[in-house]
């Protein structure tokens, strides 16, 4: 058995008085591709903001090769947050030299040849393109690394159906096999066919975490499946309005 | 890494301040042109008299809109790189960076620093422009004045301690800009802790950071003018020989790099155990 790429032991976060990740508990292993799953506020962010280093925990351990996440982690660590995160001003190229710059592991080649491929020009300023074309853009650069660990934050959310093909063909063509991508989603439908192996979060703490493939066997169901049926809430059935 | 982060925030900065340094500086000429020989005798008057003066006169509001717009400028982007590139959107950017917390903030302390000297470098420079441009009569009151200023400014230049004190005061000069945004930059790294109203807790932070530096200050600048104030008063006459004024000097730099030191290691921890970019 490989050692653990991430491991994650009695993990607390809160903001304020909101507790986000309750005692959460997780080991990940190389190379493979992991859905992280769970409704709107279970964690999922929070947990990737704590991966990349952008939060630190109040209580627990959190380990990406065995080091706590930092300067060292951060060079083998390529996060794609649910939002855009580069400055207007700068054209693709910029951004493409400033990846070049910063992370060993970059294939300035890989990225050029991907934009080519999808038609855009590196010579435009990030804020004359769309909002579809900027995701697309910063993909790219996240999957132009070699890297050890993928933290992708909602991928696909917000985009149509073309484009989340695109995205997912792109995670899957141009992931390090030797690394592991952590994907958080609530579109289980849609990214069920890429998956190896998937972590269910709830109220900051992990439910299941299972390889997609013993999951079906045992479920004789789909992901996307169970997910309903253990994060069903039950519908309000109405009522009359009060005078 | 260093290097790196400080050459990316320098173009970030250069390419809005480039333009308006230059516009500073063609302003300036202009306007120094147009002041160029005009008569100001009160007999002569005529129409071309007035139309020069019309245009100076439009030529100083111009310079003068500018010069606020630079004032303006340089605060505000000092600012913004700051607030919008570490703790807002371009922060998950810089964060992921394989880089220390340190370093982002040296970098952006280095550039914010450099810009600003550099705004003021050029205030400087288009009035020097002006009066080189303006009438050869302004020019020679100025030169003949100047030579007062230049004979008052070097008659100790042979003084051993003379270039130093120059040296002093431009190191006092460059570290209290620094001190300067870096206490913005603490005050908005303190506001950053806040849950909601980020920007008004950093206003909070900045006029508490404010009351503090002014109460130890007082109490330290006191204590130096105590010791040190007597001894040069008693010694004017030898006053740029003296050494007095040197440790004096050494002082106030020694202070304000002090404030910069705890600024900045402010910044840094609230950067590297505090961050929340939501």
């Amino acid at each position: 058995m490989s050692a653990a790429l991430i491991q994650c032991q009695d993990v607390w976060k809160s903001y304020g008085k909101k507790e986000v990740l309750r005692g959460l508990n997780l080991q990940v292993e190389s190379g493979r591709i992991v859905g992280l799953l769970g409704p709107n506020g279970a964690g999922k962010t929070t947990l990737l903001k704590l991966l990349s280093g952008l939060l630190q925990p109040e209580q627990g351990m959190v380990l990406i090769e065995g080091e706590v996440p930092g300067c060292a982690t951060k060079s083998m660590v390529s996060y794609l947050p649910d939002k855009p995160y580069f400055a207007d001003w700068m054209k693709v190229q910029d951004l493409i030299e400033l990846f070049e710059d910063f992370y060993a592991d970059f294939d300035r080649m890989k990225a050029e040849q991907m934009c080519a491929v999808l038609e855009i020009d590196i010579r435009r300023k990030m804020k004359t393109l769309s909002k579809g074309t900027k995701e697309k853009v910063q993909l790219i650069l996240v999957m132009s690394r070699r890297a050890k660990l993928y933290l992708l934050d909602e991928p696909i959310a917000g985009v149509d159906p073309a484009a989340r093909d695109f995205i997912l063909s792109t995670i899957l063509n141009n992931y390090n096999p030797d690394g592991t991508v952590l994907i958080s989603t609530h579109l289980i439908a849609d990214v069920e066919r890429i998956l190896d192996e998937v972590i269910f979060l709830q109220n900051g703490q992990v439910i299941r975490q299972e390889l997609v493939d013993n999951l079906r066997e045992k479920e004789r169901k789909s992901v996307d499946g169970l997910f309903r049926d253990v994060f069903r809430t039950k519908s309000y059935e109405g009522g009359e309005f009060s005078c | 890494m260093l290097k790196k982060l400080i050459k990316y925030d320098l173009k970030s900065m250069l390419r809005q301040f480039v333009p308006m340094w230059i516009l500073m500086l063609v302003v300036a000429m202009m306007l120094g042109i147009s002041s160029k020989d005009i008569d100001t005798s009160f007999m002569a008057f005529s129409l071309s008299r007035t139309r020069d003066h019309a245009i100076m006169g439009t030529m100083m509001l111009v310079f003068a809109a500018v010069m606020v717009a630079l004032i303006v400028m340089t605060i505000l982007f000092c600012i913004q790189r700051f607030w919008d590139g570490l703790l807002k959107e371009e922060g998950y950017l810089m964060f992921t960076l394989p880089v220390e917390a340190w370093e982002l903030v040296t970098a952006k302390g280095i550039v914010a620093t450099l810009v600003t000297c550099a705004s003021i470098f050029v205030g400087i420079l288009s009035i020097v422009v002006i009066i080189l441009f303006s009438s050869d009569e302004v020019l020679e009151v100025l030169s003949s004045s100047g030579t007062f200023f230049y004979r008052t400014l070097f008659q100790n230049s042979e003084s051993p301690y003379y270039w130093i004190s120059i040296l002093l005061w431009l190191l006092i000069g460059i570290f209290s800009v620094a001190k300067s945004i870096y206490q913005i930059y603490a005050a908005m790294a303190l506001g950053h802790l806040f849950e909601k109203h980020r920007v008004a807790g950093a206003c909070i932070s900045y006029v508490g950071i404010s009351a503090i530096l002014s109460f130890v200050g007082n109490i330290a600048m006191n204590m130096i003018d105590s010791r040190l104030g007597r001894e040069m008063i008693h010694s004017s006459m030898e006053l740029m020989e003296s050494v007095y004024p040197l440790v004096y000097y050494l002082s106030v730099l020694l202070l304000t790099v002090i404030q910069l030191i705890i600024f900045h290691v402010i910044i840094e921890r609230v950067l590297s155990t505090r961050l929340n970019l939501e």
